[in-house]
C-alpha cells in the first residue's frame, strides 16, 4: 500500500492509499500529489469532509463501499475530490446512499478531523493537504 | 395570518406561519419572537440549515401522530420546520430533505417563505463554505 501523508491545522498525520483494490484509481491520486485545498462538510453524507481537487476521472470504479468508518478515505466518480470520513456518515444524496469507491484510511488523527469537521461547520472551509509520504 | 421576517446574513425575507395545520406549535413558536442565533448548514439533509438554539418551549407531543403537530416527510425550498425533540427550526433553501444518522425523518412543517428565494438561497449556501451566520426571526 502507498503511503501519504494528511495536513491540516499545521498538524500531519499518516494515511495509505489501498493501490492494491483500487489500482487505477489510487494510481490517479498519486500521480497528482500533492493535491491542496478547501475543505467542507458534505451536504448529505453526515461527519465527512470533502477535500475540492480534481483528480484525473478514472474509468472504472473499484473496492466499491456500502458503508463508511472513520478514517475512510473515499471517491467519487463524477463528483470527484477526496472525502474523510470522521464520525457518523454514509455517502449519500436525495436518491439515497451511493456505493462509492474506498481507497485509502487514515493511520491517525481520526479525532483532529473530526475537530475539524465541527469547526468547519462554525467557522468555514479549511485547508487540507495531501501528499507522498 | 401570522407573518414573520427572517433575515439570514443581512438578507430579509417574509414567512407565513401554518397557524391553521400547527396551531399549538405556532403559538409557542410566536412567543419566542423575536430569536436570534447562528445558524450552521446542515449535513445530512442537503440544502437545509438549521439553528442551534434550543426554542425554549414545552409541547405535550403524546397526543399527536409522530409526537408533533403536521408532520411531514418531504421539503420544498422555502419550507420552515421544527423538530420537537431538538427544539430546532431547519429551514430548505433548495433541494432538501430533513434527515440524521438513520436516514430521513418527520418533522413538523410550521411556516414557508414566500417570494423570491434566490438572495436568500445564496446566503444559506454559503453556510456550507463560510460556516455560521446570524439569523434574526421577527414579527410582523
Amino acid at each position: 500500500m502507498k503511503r501519504v501523508v494528511v495536513e491540516f491545522d499545521g498538524k500531519a498525520f499518516d494515511a495509505v492509499l489501498f493501490d492494491d483494490q483500487a489500482p487505477i484509481i489510487c494510481n490517479n491520486i498519486w500521480n497528482a500529489l500533492p493535491l491542496e485545498g478547501p475543505a467542507t462538510n458534505t451536504k448529505w453524507s453526515g461527519d465527512m469532509l470533502r477535500l475540492w481537487v480534481q483528480i484525473p476521472e478514472p474509468p472504472e470504479r473499484e473496492n466499491m463501499s456500502q458503508l463508511q468508518n472513520p478514517g475512510d478515505i473515499i471517491f467519487l466518480h463524477k463528483w470527484n475530490g477526496l472525502r474523510f470520513v470522521y464520525g457518523q456518515a454514509r455517502m449519500q444524496g436525495p436518491n439515497g446512499a451511493h456505493p462509492t469507491p474506498l481507497v485509502g484510511r487514515m493511520l491517525g488523527g481520526v479525532e483532529e478531523l473530526a475537530a475539524l469537521g465541527s469547526r468547519v461547520e462554525w467557522e468555514g472551509a479549511a485547508r487540507i493537504r495531501v501528499r507522498r509520504a | 395570518m401570522k407573518r414573520i421576517g427572517v433575515e439570514l446574513d443581512g438578507v430579509t425575507v417574509t414567512a407565513v406561519l401554518f397557524e391553521d395545520k400547527a396551531p399549538v406549535t405556532v403559538a409557542k413558536f410566536w412567543e419566542c419572537l423575536p430569536y436570534e442565533d447562528r445558524v450552521t448548514h446542515g449535513k445530512w439533509s442537503g440544502d437545509m440549515f438549521h439553528t442551534n438554539t434550543d426554542f425554549a418551549f414545552e409541547l405535550d407531543v403524546s397526543k399527536w401522530a409522530f409526537g408533533m403537530e403536521n408532520p411531514v416527510g418531504y421539503q420544498a425550498p422555502g419550507d420552515i420546520v421544527f423538530l420537537p425533540v431538538a427544539k430546532e427550526i431547519a429551514i430548505a433553501y433548495g433541494g432538501a430533505r430533513f434527515s440524521w444518522v438513520t436516514g430521513p425523518m418527520m418533522v413538523s412543517a410550521i411556516g414557508r417563505i414566500e417570494g423570491d428565494l434566490t438572495e436568500f438561497a445564496k446566503k444559506a449556501d454559503r453556510l456550507q463554505w463560510e460556516g455560521a451566520k446570524r439569523i434574526v426571526l421577527r414579527r410582523l
